[in-house]
């Protein structure tokens, strides 16, 4: 009886953390064919080649930065930006998430959530929202914000800056 | 012909056509947009690339473009073709999407990155075993405008180790910034 109930609880949770996966994979998936934005997909698959491309190579870095990532999706758009950023966060009950950094500005706001599991940082959810620009972003995988901010800064990644504010605020 | 010889023939043969039957939906594409009208393309066989890249003794100063250099000796083949359609009949993102589902579910490619902006989008698709990446195809809408590059290769993971990600990040913008020059 016991175990029934352990396992009708975990079900339980585990269609919540679902569908709240959902409602994030819902939102990119309704406004990516939305010509007012931009979308970037980069697979898990395209993670893993990066990171065997540079273990051992002379960027051991980006390699063990890379090694844990299983996705990124970059949803955003200069054209009714404030009306998205409403909208992002109405659709997306982010109950699960830990509020990591919040930034209310005259023109913009930033929100910074993390999903945890046992201590490890399993999802990234960046939410910028202005009167130009609306940005939403999404790492998936087994996250260090430090090694994530090292890896936007690598790459010159537009939002960097937020992300070490994210690393020193975890601290 | 002895045994030993007609069987190595016929064993690279089955091979040849393994790689042949392997790129099916590509080159299907290829030959729809060649019986277009609009078509326009090229295709580079790899040792012309060679010959070009020893000619113009490419490398050997920048480090960067050395290397590139390198990972460009690997590849087999280059495939352009470019077609546009009329928007007022065609959908070109809906057609773009069905190339992308029909090169990935006949030939077993996997999408690894998808960009979009504005009217403009790009999927890159690659098929690769044991760390080998043997097929890179681009696929492009662009307004009335789609287009395709295959990129036969046999270009390993290691190849790709000396290449450093900001630099070519920076390379890339700078491009971005040139070419919004020219406009």
């Amino acid at each position: 009886m016991k175990n029934i109930f352990s396992l009708t609880i975990a079900m339980l949770f585990s269609f919540g953390v679902f569908g709240q996966v959902d409602a994030i994979e819902k939102f990119f998936t309704d406004y990516s064919n939305n010509e007012e934005f931009s979308v970037v997909y980069v697979s898990p698959k395209m993670f893993q080649m990066v990171s065997k491309a540079t273990s051992g190579a002379n960027d051991p870095e980006l390699a063990a930065i890379v090694k844990d990532l299983k996705g990124l999706r970059i949803l955003s758009t200069e054209k009714n930006a404030t009306k998205y950023y409403k909208d992002a966060n109405a659709r997306l009950n982010l109950k699960g998430y830990e509020e990591l950094v919040t930034v209310k500005e005259k023109n913009q706001n930033v929100r910074f959530v993390t999903k945890e599991a046992n201590g490890v940082i399993s999802e990234l959810l960046l939410l910028v929202g202005g009167a130009d620009q609306f940005t939403m972003m999404s790492f998936v995988g087994n996250i260090d914000l430090d090694k994530i901010a090292k890896l936007s800064k690598k790459l010159d990644i537009e939002g960097a800056e937020h992300l070490d504010k994210a690393a020193k605020n975890k601290k | 012909m002895k045994p030993m010889r007609l069987l190595s023939i016929v064993l690279m043969m089955l091979v040849l056509n393994a790689n042949i039957f392997c790129q099916k939906s590509v080159n299907a594409i290829v030959d729809k947009f060649k019986e277009s009208e609009r078509y326009e393309g090229f295709e580079v066989p790899g040792y012309i690339l060679r010959w070009t890249l020893r000619l113009s003794k490419i490398g050997g100063k920048d480090r960067q473009i050395d290397n590139i250099a390198h990972i460009l000796k690997n590849v087999k083949s280059i495939t352009y073709a470019t077609t546009s359609y009329d928007q007022r009949k065609f959908n070109n993102k809906a057609i773009l999407s069905n190339l992308i589902k029909m090169v990935t579910e006949k030939d077993k490619f996997e999408e690894y990155i998808s960009y979009k902006e504005k009217k403009s989008t790009l999927s890159i698709l690659i098929k690769e075993s044991n760390d080998i990446v043997k097929n890179i195809v681009l696929l492009n809408a662009d307004g009335r405008e789609l287009s395709i590059i295959h990129i036969k290769a046999k270009i390993s993971l290691e190849d790709f180790k000396n290449l450093d990600l900001k630099d070519i990040n920076k390379s890339v913008k700078k491009v971005k910034i040139d070419s919004s020059d020219e406009e």
